[in-house]
């Protein structure tokens, strides 16, 4: 019988297929259940999620012999460990990272503060076999179920060290924000294959992340917003944790039946709304990394994938080695300029007009802007736009032109204008400006704010503008 | 002690379930197989679980020192699970007359984990006969569908 180490057995840890546990009383009476997150801790050790005190866990207490049976996704062939329990963690690196991920199914199903992590129950690993007669032969030239990656790059150009070195490479070369953000992501699309990804951002109150850049979704990533603890990528920001997850079915099967049976026990209102799952609508594989310096939260990089296992645990490593990188480069390009503005703009030119070929010949279109007061945010032709700081930086920059005709703006003027509510240190001003511009191309590209150098900014518009003023929204 | 089967698990079962059998030896090692057939008796104190025999001697040495088993049946769609306790009151290996309920359950079986995405091409290949055919006389149901009740007995109304 086969004798594999628990490091080639990663794919069995996604949780794809449940894994189930038998134990055993003092009176010899057996319990089998199933486990829904089996976690590698190290070569000799497993961790398994406890959601619920059980008669699992008075069993082990009683007596620590425990068989685990886990499947392997992709070929279905199952591993048999014998364990001994060791210890319940309630706290500390294992724990967290193993309840980030239930409350990410928590938050999917509405059951944040009901379905949590009571305990990671960690286990030795006595002995694994594989039963490969659990499985007869497949039939000559059955096609596999599973479809190698496909990359931009041959294989000998894709090893590890010289993907981190391009990616390490066009970070450090890139001029600006935009620059760095196509970076990171184009390259590990290339290298890597990771065609889905977003980066996000921390807004100005701090419990929301909002969507800088992305790669694979259209036009519907850019200024998409998550809470903190909302969903995958709300729960990285919130626990600082990266988190690689499987296909979330099981998982939320498993969820969607905790919440029926509290809701069956009466206890709808601890309950709150299901979210929906951001971005594609197929995902099979996700992972999410904190983008941290000195601890503090600067934005969290995230990768979807419609293919089963397309992020293996290596990719978790190698993304965390490049995230300390960028998370570094990305704090310096959302800095740039603080404090090293030119003084005075250059005159405006003043004219609003048509600047191009193609609208000599189209009527100029025409836009209608309308800050929301209450709601704190920009909507355009009724359909919202932008939200906090860049709405107020939008606001502020129609309405001089409005009244003055001004094109010409540097950032230190609006730093200096307290009713944008810019922090006085550490602004993030050129990731709220990029942000604007981003949001500003997709929804009324007639419509640039267009860099002119350090520190300076030009409005060009090909369009006509009409700015309202009101309330709320709900009105 | 002998208890009926309740009729939600009655359904539950007939629905297209996955089966363990969990049983331990006199050290109390436990021991657990992915079952491949289960069948209730007409009064529903009796069940027959099926064990592809290849996997299955331990469990069938675990019961000549101890026939205390576990039956754990689970719906993969809605992860909705009860667990059956007993007594295994005989062990025989399968013959010609199980082959067609076993063909039936293993078709309802690749059906429900097709049903979660598990392709049907996989859980075809799970091996299942012959069998070792073990009849168990039902003591206690408990609800094992994740939650906050789970765990706590069932009874037949």
């Amino acid at each position: 019988m086969e004798k594999p180490s628990l490091e080639s057995l990663w794919r069995c840890f996604d949780g794809i297929v449940p894994s189930t546990l038998a134990t055993c009383d003092l009176a010899g009476v057996p319990n089998v259940s199933w486990i829904s997150n089996v976690k590698y801790v190290d070569s000799r050790q497993v961790a398994l999620s406890r959601q619920f005190f059980n008669k699992t866990i008075r069993n082990l207490l009683q007596n620590p012999k425990a068989l685990l049976i886990v499947f392997d996704p992709v070929s279905f062939v199952q591993h048999r460990f014998r364990l001994r329990f060791v210890r319940s963690e309630t706290e500390g690196l294992l724990f967290e990272s193993m309840a980030a991920r239930i409350q990410v199914i928590a938050s999917h199903t509405g059951m944040r503060g009901v379905f949590r992590l009571l305990a990671a129950d960690v286990f030795e690993v006595l002995d694994v076999s594989t039963l490969h007669e659990s499985m007869v032969p497949a039939p000559a030239g059955q096609a596999q179920d599973l479809l190698p990656i496909q990359t931009a790059r041959p294989a000998e150009e894709r090893s590890e060290l010289w993907a981190l070195q391009r990616l390490i490479i066009r970070m450090k070369t890139a001029p600006d924000l935009a620059a760095l953000l196509r970076a990171v992501l184009e390259t590990l699309a290339e290298d890597l294959g990771f065609d889905h990804g977003l980066v996000l951002i921390p807004d100005e109150s701090g419990t929301r992340l909002v969507t800088l850049e992305s790669r694979g979704y259209g036009e519907s990533g850019v200024g998409a917003e998550v809470s903190f603890g909302d969903g995958l990528l709300g729960v990285v920001a919130e626990t600082k944790k990266p988190l690689r997850v499987g296909p979330l079915g099981s998982a939320l099967r498993y969820g969607r039946a905790a919440r029926d049976r509290v809701l069956a026990a009466g206890d709808a209102a601890v309950l709150s709304a299901e979210i929906p799952l951001p971005g594609l609508a197929n995902a099979q594989s996700q992972l999410a990394l904190p983008l941290l310096v000195a601890g503090e939260l600067v934005g969290v990089l995230a990768f979807e994938s419609e293919r089963q296992h397309a992020f293996e645990a290596w990719h978790e490593a190698f993304l965390s080695v490049m995230a300390d990188q960028f998370a570094q480069e990305l704090r310096a390009a959302m800095l740039r300029g603080e404090g090293d503005e030119e003084e005075e703009p250059r005159p405006s030119t003043n004219a609003v007009q048509v600047t191009n070929e193609c609208s000599r010949v189209a009527p100029p279109a025409s836009y209608a802007f309308c800050l929301y007061r209450n709601d704190d945010c920009v909507f355009v032709d009724g359909k919202y736009l932008i939200r906090g700081v860049p709405a107020r930086i939008l606001w502020r920059v129609l309405k001089e032109y409005e009244r003055e005709g001004r094109t010409e703006f540097t950032n230190r003027e609006l730093r200096l204008d307290p009713s944008l509510g810019l922090p006085p240190v550490r602004d993030n001003l050129e990731s709220r400006l990029f942000l604007l511009r981003r949001r500003l191309e997709l929804r009324c590209p007639e419509l640039r704010l267009v860099a002119r150098g350090r520190g300076q900014f030009g409005l060009e518009l090909d369009c006509r503008l009409t700015l309202n003023e009101r309330v709320s929204s709900a009105v | 002690m002998v208890a009926t089967l309740p009729e939600e698990v009655l359904e539950l079962i007939a629905s297209g379930v996955d089966v363990y059998v969990a049983t331990c030896d006199r050290e109390l090692e436990p021991e657990s197989v992915l079952a491949m057939g289960l069948r209730v008796s007409e009064d529903r104190t009796l069940l027959t679980v099926y064990l592809p025999q290849v996997l299955a001697e331990l469990t069938r040495r675990n019961l000549v020192e101890n026939p205390e088993m576990a039956i754990t049946v689970e719906h993969a769609s809605d992860s909705k699970a009860a667990q059956i306790k007993g007594c295994a009151i005989g062990v025989r290996i399968s013959t010609e007359a199980d082959r067609e309920f076993q063909t039936m359950f293993r078709a309802s079986f690749v059906e429900s984990f097709a049903l979660v995405g598990i392709p049907r091409s996989l859980t075809r290949r799970l091996v299942w006969w012959p069998s070792l055919v073990v009849d168990v006389r039902i003591r206690d149901i408990f609800v094992q569908t994740p939650g906050p009740n789970a765990g706590e007995p069932m009874r037949a109304v």
